[in-house]
């Protein structure tokens, strides 16, 4: 359980922000500053902070989707900056990815059978026949009527959309799949079902997750650990249970506290915030929540807070606690 | 839960679903495959071969040039005591045309052969002793409304009087139209509303005809009715055409009206002798023909007509679909594939490769796309390859803005994203995801630029870009026309019909595509 | 807290599509009373939202058509009025609050300007009136720099800000009545914090009354004094908030509150209904929940149940509460 799977050293997502007739770039949009993390093998490692701070990026990044402007990701043994392109292709076999809008990332010229054999036919894996075989048990383990494997993905609900994009991820027998919101396009009925079918397949195929969420009830019935991000960067890093037991930056405090509970006798204190996420593309000098911060002080402003370790498995980047 | 277990409704069937319910797009679909279908079958649907004149192909389809460029006139000789005889035999007939460029006449056994020689209407006199009548010749109905006298006769055919006795003789004359005058004064009014009319008729259509008539009408000029004894001695007759007898003996009198002529036997104190020809009466009043050696009219023969050349303006219609098509589709085939092609990858790749490609379109839009292909036409020389390369060249940078933009738009697609990150090969994501989804913007385009390729085609025909000019080409042909048939109907209309239709049809189908291609359109 | 703001019965709201007619609220009745939140709730399609537009009139027709039903605003009939006097009701007595924040605002007008437009349509006020009210309504929903952001547009403002707008542009006229049509769904948990406490304190200071239709139970528990449960175009279940979430007894209110993951306690899986939602235009005779319920019984089969009083302002649709 010690082997770590994926590690992320001081990733950097920026983009440039191009203005006027001659595009030149004035400035550019720190999507992923700065942001380290490793998972280990059969873990499930969280994502969480709200739109806009660079989570589903990171995610992206990851799976270099999108070109890191800076920093390392380890699969395995290798950084994934550094490989060529047919052995980046090579890899992607192993890493998969979940999306959250299961209507758009079907394309819907193609039957179930077509979506599902893409991946196969990529990499060339196994004959026609071995094809057909392999798409029938995975459209079993997803929960998908083998009757549906003629039809468009037009015709199917949510729900199933996203068992389908789950079994297209699923049908290389990937060790890591990213998971961006896969559930929140969902309704509550059916977000249900995702999550258990997840964890399912997590058990049978001993999976790897990188799971992207805002929703921080999710990240906690499904994680072991997480990173909680702001602005582009990671605010605090530890296990679920210590993270939700006893949260340590304002920010997840907050976030949190604000999470409305199903439960209409429970009446929490909630810790409102004020005011703005400020704009990625000119972040505050020090740290990045100070604008909204209720303990900020004056040192908050000015120096950008490091993570550090407070104990095991558990750091934050907040200067309560130099 | 699942039970329904209906057919899967494809995209493609969704789309025939839409488009079958546009009337309009339907209707052309049917006349763009009526076309394309006409163009492949050309050559064996055309009657007739539309580079050689028409008269020359008669033979061999057995059809006789005679029938149509002449006709038989029969004549019919009235005796002086009622009775007819028919046929000229015997009798030393000449004939006269007024106009030989317009009209020939010769003698055959028992009447006239009129042959057709030009476009116009003239009228051939028959004379026969002292006989003479007229009959009109209208060629490829240009009927110039000129109404001929067509043959005197007298009422009483003979007359036999005592030494002294006189009589009024009454004459009728039949016009060319079939209508009857009777009465001395009513055909003098005709005779000079006649010549009014003649004189201010404006010149005819070229110096020889009009020469040829002035002095052939010096016969006709002899205005109004003449009567004339053939010898005084037994009979005198008046202006009036009052007779006399004045000796014993047979006389005849003759009457005559521009050209035309009747006699009148009479006899005085004498009984009758044998009955000899008063009047000569041609089997047709008016006869019509076809100039077949140039600019036929529509007939149920030629079904467009001819043109200057006498060609069958049907079958080059007809053949010319099919230069028509070969430059619609393969020049456009060629733009589309072609800028397809680039569009993707500028679209999908961007960065330098869409900087380069955008500014080669951007370069070539620059110029008016008729200016262009006329460059390159210029460049390259006249003729059918070259103006598909032309039509090409101008139709690619559409497509590759066209395709450019979709492809741009669908690469943000998270099932384009999706595919990546499964590690698809870029050909294979562009081929599979992206190509598909641009390829109703392209049909639709595809067909509406077939249209725009097919005039442009004609339109550098017609200005002689396009090679050979005697080609069956409808733009070819509208330029020959042009030049050569000025003030003629039919060789411009139906070949300008053909590309009104064909252009229209293409582009109709179009709209309907895309109307039908439209996601946002329902039902 | 005895007035009757709005009292809807029996609606039923049709739609068609390409020949096919079916209805998507099926004979829906409820009220709302003064200073009163009521909670509709309910996954897409359900009908929950086709119901909020039918109150305010904006069901577009065609495809919608309102077949039947009653719809009473303070004892008057919302359906019979003609479209002018139904205008003096929008925004003035009743208002509106749409999911999107970021479309429900003309992109091309000052933020300002709006809210003006608002206020001049529906009060006597004089421009310069309008002005100062809008200024005071932008404060009141808690925009500080009210004055700065009078004058922006709505693209330079967050999507937090844009709904906070929206809502002062719901209350500009003090509305008695606020329909709230998924308020929060498209906002960041922390500002869905502050909208939703901007909103119960409004409720406190003018005895609004909100009907607030959203898919989030979380939202529900925090804002509603009574409940709907809504499934494939009818009420299911009806309750107090505490009565709902404490003891539901409708199969689908119970599968819901189980199968939403808590912070409060790690369970090893979650329960799931099963199967799909039913798209508006599936025909299922009997109880239109029986295919997912695990609990379904013969009876469900055939008959459609009605709607039983349970307790005390508590109904249900299920056969397993029938005698």
């Amino acid at each position: 359980m010690t082997e770590s799977l994926l590690e992320v050293h001081n990733l950097k997502v920026h983009f440039p922000v191009k203005k006027g007739i001659f595009q030149r770039t004035q400035g550019f949009v720190r999507a992923v500053d700065d942001v380290s993390f490793e998972i280990t093998r059969g873990e499930t490692f969280g994502l969480v902070g709200e739109s806009g701070c660079g989570k589903s990026t990171t995610g992206r990044a990851v799976l270099n989707l999108i070109k890191p402007t800076s920093g390392q990701v380890w699969f395995g043994r290798e950084d994934l900056a550094t490989i060529s392109p047919p052995q980046m292709r090579e890899k992607r076999k192993d890493m998969q990815m979940v999306f959250q809008d299961p209507y758009a990332s079907l394309n819907p010229r193609f039957t179930i059978e077509q979506i599902l054999e893409e991946p196969l036919k990529a990499h060339q894996i196994g004959d026609s026949g071995q094809r057909q075989r392999m798409i029938a048990d995975m459209m079993d383990v997803c929960g998908l009527n083998r009757s549906y494997l003629k039809r468009y993905a037009h015709e199917f609900s949510g729900g199933q959309r996203q068992r389908i994009c789950i079994a297209r991820a699923l049908i290389l027998k990937p060790q890591l799949i990213v998971a961006d919101e896969p559930v929140s396009a969902l309704d509550v009925s059916i977000q249900s079902q995702i999550l258990n079918l997840l964890q399912d397949i997590q058990e049978e195929f001993g999976l790897t997750y990188l799971f992207i969420s805002h929703d921080l009830a999710v990240v906690k019935h499904l994680c072991n650990r997480l990173g909680v991000m702001y602005l582009g960067r990671m605010a605090e890093l530890g296990t679920a249970e210590k993270i939700y037991a006893k949260p340590l930056h304002p920010y997840t405090q907050s976030l949190l506290s604000a999470i409305p509970a199903a439960d209409p006798r429970r009446k929490k204190e909630r810790i409102l915030l004020r005011g703005e996420v400020p704009s990625p593309s000119n972040p505050p000098a020090g740290c990045a929540f100070v604008t909204r911060c209720p303990k900020a002080e004056a040192i908050c402003k000015e120096v950008r807070p490091t993570m550090i370790q407070l104990e095991e498995d558990h750091g934050v980047a907040c200067h309560l606690y130099t | 839960m699942q039970t329904n277990e209906r057919k899967s409704p494809s995209p493609f069937r969704t789309f025939l679903g839409k488009f079958r319910k546009q009337r309009v797009a339907l209707i052309s679909l049917g006349a763009v495959m009526a076309i394309i279908v006409v163009g492949l079958l050309a050559p064996w649907l055309a009657p007739f071969d539309p580079h050689r004149p028409v008269t020359d192909q008669y033979q061999a389809k057995g059809i006789e040039v005679n029938q149509i460029t002449s006709v038989s006139v029969p004549l019919v000789l009235w005796m002086s005591d009622g009775s007819k005889k028919s046929g000229g035999e015997g009798t030393n007939l000449t004939l006269h045309s007024e106009d030989r460029q317009i009209a020939a006449a010769r003698k055959t056994g028992d009447g006239v052969l009129v042959n057709a020689s030009g476009d116009g209407s003239t009228s051939i006199l028959i004379a026969t002793g002292e006989l003479a009548s007229r009959f009109k010749v209208i060629v490829s109905s240009q009927d110039d409304g000129q109404v001929y006298v067509s043959r005197l006769f007298a009422k009483t055919p003979q007359y036999s009087l005592k030494l002294g006795e006189s009589a009024q003789v009454e004459v009728a004359a039949v016009l060319t139209d079939g209508n009857e005058v009777t009465g001395l004064a009513d055909i003098l009014a005709f005779t000079e509303k006649n010549k009014a009319v003649e004189v201010s008729k404006p010149v005819a259509n070229d110096g020889f005809s009009n020469s040829s008539s002035s002095t052939q009408g010096g016969a006709g000029q002899m205005s109004g009715l003449v009567f004339q004894s053939s010898d005084s001695s037994i009979v005198e007759v008046t202006p009036e055409g009052m007779i006399q007898a004045v000796g014993e003996g047979i006389g005849t009198v003759r009457m005559s009206v521009a050209g035309v002529s009747t006699v009148i036997p009479i006899a005085v104190n004498q009984p009758l002798a044998a009955p000899i020809p008063v009047s000569v009466e041609p089997g047709e009043l008016q006869i019509e023909l076809i100039n077949a050696y140039k600019h036929q009219p529509p007939s149920s023969l030629h079904w467009f007509g001819t043109d200057h050349q006498n060609r069958d303006i049907f079958s080059r219609v007809l053949l010319g679909t099919r230069e028509t098509m070969l430059i619609g589709f393969v020049s456009v085939a060629i733009g589309a594939v072609i800028g397809t092609i680039l569009g993707l990858v500028a679209g999908y790749y961007g960065r330098w490769i869409d900087g380069w490609i955008t500014r080669f379109t951007d370069v070539l839009l620059a110029f008016p796309g008729i200016l262009l292909a006329i460059a390159v036409i210029a460049l390259l020389g006249p003729g059918v390859t070259n103006i598909i390369f032309a039509v090409a060249v101008f139709t690619i940078p559409i497509f590759i803005r066209l395709v450019r933009g979709s492809a741009m738009a669908l690469k943000e697609m998270t099932y384009v994203e999706a595919a990546k990150s499964i590690g698809v090969r870029d050909s294979v994501i562009i081929m599979r995801h992206i190509f598909p989804g641009t390829m109703s913007v392209v049909m639709v385009y595809l067909t509406m630029r077939i249209g725009t390729a097919i005039l442009i085609g004609a339109s550098l025909s017609f200005l002689g870009l396009g090679g050979d000019i005697t080609a069956p080409e409808w733009g070819a042909m509208l330029s020959a026309a042009k030049d050569n048939s000025r003030n003629l109907f039919h060789p411009t209309f139906f070949p300008g019909l053909a590309i009104v239709i064909t252009v229209l049809s293409f582009n109709l189908l179009g709209d309907g595509l895309r109307d039908a291609l439209d996601p946002k359109m329902k039902e | 807290m005895q007035d009757m703001m709005l009292e809807v019965k029996g609606l039923t709201v049709q739609f068609r599509n390409e020949d096919k007619e079916y209805s998507v609220v099926k004979g829906i009745s409820f009220h709302v009373k003064k200073g009163e939140t009521l909670g509709l709730v309910g996954e897409s399609g359900c009908g929950k939202s086709v119901t909020s537009l039918s109150i305010m009139r904006l069901i577009p027709t065609p495809p919608g058509k309102i077949v039947s039903g009653e719809i009473r605003y303070k004892g008057v009939d919302l359906l019979s009025l003609k479209e002018k006097e139904m205008n003096k009701i929008r925004g003035n007595e009743i208002s509106m609050i749409f999911q999107e924040p970021m479309t429900s605002l003309t992109p091309v007008f000052t933020i300002g300007r709006q809210l003006d437009e608002v206020i001049l349509l529906h009060t006597d006020l004089t421009k310069k009136q309008a002005k100062e009210r809008s200024i005071e309504m932008l404060k009141l929903v808690g925009i500080s720099r009210a004055e700065q952001i009078y004058a922006s547009y709505p693209h330079e403002l967050s999507g937090g800000m844009r709904q906070r707008v929206m809502i002062a542009i719901g209350l500009a006229c003090h509305p008695q009545m606020l329909i709230a049509d998924e308020p929060t769904t498209a906002l960041d948990v922390t500002i869905q914090a502050q909208i939703l406490d901007l909103m119960r304190e409004l409720k406190e200071k003018t005895q609004t009354a909100i009907l607030l239709v959203t898919h989030d139970l979380g939202v529900v528990a925090e804002m509603c004094d009574r409940v709907i449960v809504m499934y494939a175009g009818e009420i299911v279940e009806e309750a107090d908030v505490d009565t709902l979430f404490h003891n539901p007894k409708h199969p689908y209110t119970r599968g819901l509150l189980e199968s939403i993951p808590n912070l409060e306690e790690k369970k090893r899986r979650l329960f799931s209904i099963a199967g799909q939602v039913p798209t508006p235009d599936t025909v299922i005779p009997g109880c239109r929940f029986r295919d997912r319920c695990p609990d379904a019984i013969a009876r469900c089969e055939q008959e459609h149940p009605e709607l039983l009083e349970l307790e005390q302002s508590h109904t249900c649709r299920c056969w397993l509460y029938a005698e």
